[in-house]
């Protein structure tokens, strides 16, 4: 196991993540960036793994995009350390054991430390995780077939790999038209969009919303074109009840129906719409994991519904050195978590004494009028899409909640019916939680439908504590490789 | 779910990987589960305890449910991990 030392460590390898590091490379620091993937890029560039070729202006502009940060990337020599995944992250102390986050009376450099076996230490950390999408636990969403709309976009910008031929796109939040409109581009035949909002929802906002935002227009105008000259069935104020089919073979379709401005189904208006393959999600969930193991203070953002680090305007959090940058900080798109990255560089430029405060503001203001329009962007956005409370709870008896340890809605009853009241509780009583996901895609709506059965707010419901591994690590990576047996 | 290659997208290096004893076409620059899905499975569990373990859902390693034995290594993330001529895959045990 080895250390390098370096100024400044990114962590996420996004449109935040990148620009952190660029910029702070650019200002003179030595810097590295940590990403899972082999290639730089996250879940907006998703730049491709075999030789895809791009029908589409928007996907080539964006690859070149791409190639210019890598390009800057590699003038600065930043470190890139790809396909590699934080663990746990420690101060440094030369004696002893290594001292809890939490505590600020410790000021010594991080020791980021990875799956890889390897270790960075840095004396500033900017986290950079993103996003994923927000699952929607209802009957059959454990098949074969089911999908989330990312994992769908995925497949066809990284590998040239269509996932199904008859696609039905639903929930709600702003990726579902665009990975409708890939799907069509890549061949397969979206046969419905199914979306909770109304077709009016959000749009008093969209002059305010819209102004200089040329580049969207045209993205989002791109996006309807695609999926009405292919006569997509979209259906507002809809949702999906239930998806169809066996383990065996996978899914045959799903039943679909009407929903309230709630999300939550209207009786009666149910049918079967035939599809061998449902992209399906509310919104996104931040990758919160490493903030929380850091010790950053979270707060409950009402717009996507989900707990995010709270940040000041300069990216810092309540722990000294750490900065957050990017859709983490509630998924307001790409623009602004490039915007949030050169933030977050002034910031650890100006700790480090590379750059004077005079200076640092004069950056900031430059930054503040794209920030400002990104920011009203982002509340029509979230207004329109903001995840329907019908859709985050797993609301029928048999739903599987927990798919890691197979925990039911109807387990979960129980256990609230026993005294649980949070996630920790639920947690003891059924195991929810405490499979291989590490919870990333059931304590979100674990925690709504605790809110929901116990009368509480899902906001008051805390998020259960994290504990280093933060994401599921071989034991040989923290440990070394076992000995030969003699 | 019945995945296909997009036609225009160029493939070199066509290579082979074995699924539980069975060849499975894959290319250079493609996953462990891009190549099972292209080759029709759609489920590369067992089922039992984790029910719906062995499956492609989010397909950026976030879900775990995507699990297989890579060359004797259990709990390797399909959906993550690049294929290798000769890679011997199969359902986690």
């Amino acid at each position: 196991m080895s250390t390098t030392i370096y100024d400044v460590a990114v962590v996420g390898g996004g449109p935040a993540g990148i620009a952190a590091a660029a910029e702070t490379a650019a200002g003179g620091a030595r810097v590295v960036l940590i990403d899972a993937t082999a290639s730089l890029g996250g879940q907006y560039f998703r730049p491709p793994s075999v030789d895809v070729v791009h029908t589409s202006g928007r996907r080539r502009r964006k690859l070149e995009a791409l190639g210019r940060w890598n390009d800057m990337l590699a003038t600065h020599g930043v470190d890139i350390a790809g396909q590699t995944r934080v663990w746990g992250v420690f101060r440094a102390s030369p004696a002893g054991p290594p001292a809890s986050l939490g505590d600020d009376s410790q000021s010594g450099p991080f020791d980021i430390h990875c799956d890889t076996g390897q270790s960075y230490r840095a004396s500033t950390l900017i986290v950079a995780p993103g996003v994923y999408d927000r699952p929607v636990p209802i009957p059959g969403w454990t098949l074969p077939g089911v999908m989330t709309p990312g994992g769908a976009q995925t497949l066809i910008d990284k590998y040239g790999l269509v996932p199904g031929r008859r696609v039905i796109v639903g929930g709600t939040g702003p990726l579902q038209l665009a990975v409708a409109a890939s799907l069509i581009e890549a061949g397969a035949d979206v046969v419905a969009m199914v979306d909770a909002c109304r077709a009016t929802d959000g749009l008093t906002q969209a002059p305010r919303a819209l102004w200089r935002q040329w580049g969207r227009i045209g993205e989002i105008t791109g996006y309807l074109a695609t999926v009405l000259r292919h006569r997509v069935a979209v259906q507002f104020g809809s949702g999906i009840f239930e998806i169809l089919g066996t383990e065996a073979t996978g899914v045959r379709g799903a039943v679909v129906g009407r929903v309230d401005p709630g999300g939550f189904r209207i009786p009666g208006t149910e049918r079967v719409v035939e599809a061998d393959l449902v992209c399906h999600a509310t919104g996104f969930l931040p990758s919160v994991e490493l903030t929380r193991h850091l010790g950053c203070a979270h707060h409950f953002d009402e717009r996507i519904s989900a707990h995010v680090p709270t940040v000041d305007a300069q990216m810092r959090t309540n722990i000294a050195n750490v900065l957050v940058a990017g859709d983490v900080t509630g998924a307001a798109g790409q623009p602004m978590a490039t915007l949030q990255g050169r933030l977050a560089a002034i910031s650890a430029l100006e700790t480090l004494a590379l750059v004077s405060p005079t200076d640092a503001d004069k950056h900031r203001n430059r930054l503040r009028p794209a920030a400002i329009r990104e920011e009203r962007f982002a509340r029509m956005i979230w207004q329109r899409w903001h995840p329907r409370p019908g859709l985050m709870a797993g609301l029928q008896d048999h739903t599987v909640l927990c798919r890691c340890e197979d925990v039911t809605v109807e387990a979960v009853r129980e256990a609230c019916a026993d005294g649980a009241r949070d996630l920790y509780g639920v947690k003891l009583r059924t195991r929810l939680g405490m499979g291989t996901c590490q919870g990333l895609y059931c304590n979100a709506s674990g925690a709504e439908l605790i809110a929901r059965l116990t009368d509480q707010r899902v906001s008051d419901i805390p998020m259960p504590s994290v504990r280093p591994p933060v994401v599921p690590v071989r034991f040989s990576s923290i440990v070394g490789e076992r000995p030969e047996r003699p | 779910m019945t995945s296909h290659r997009i036609a225009r997208s160029r493939r070199s290096d066509r290579l082979e990987i074995s699924f539980n004893g069975t060849k499975v076409e894959g290319y250079d620059g493609e996953t462990v589960a891009t190549c099972l899905l292209a080759a029709g499975f759609r489920s590369f569990g067992k089922g039992g305890v984790m029910q719906a373990a062995g499956r492609v859902y989010c397909a950026i390693g976030t879900c775990l449910q995507c699990v297989v034995t890579v060359d004797g290594e259990r709990g390797t993330r399909a959906c993550q991990t690049a294929v290798r001529p000769g890679m011997n895959v199969e359902t986690d045990s």
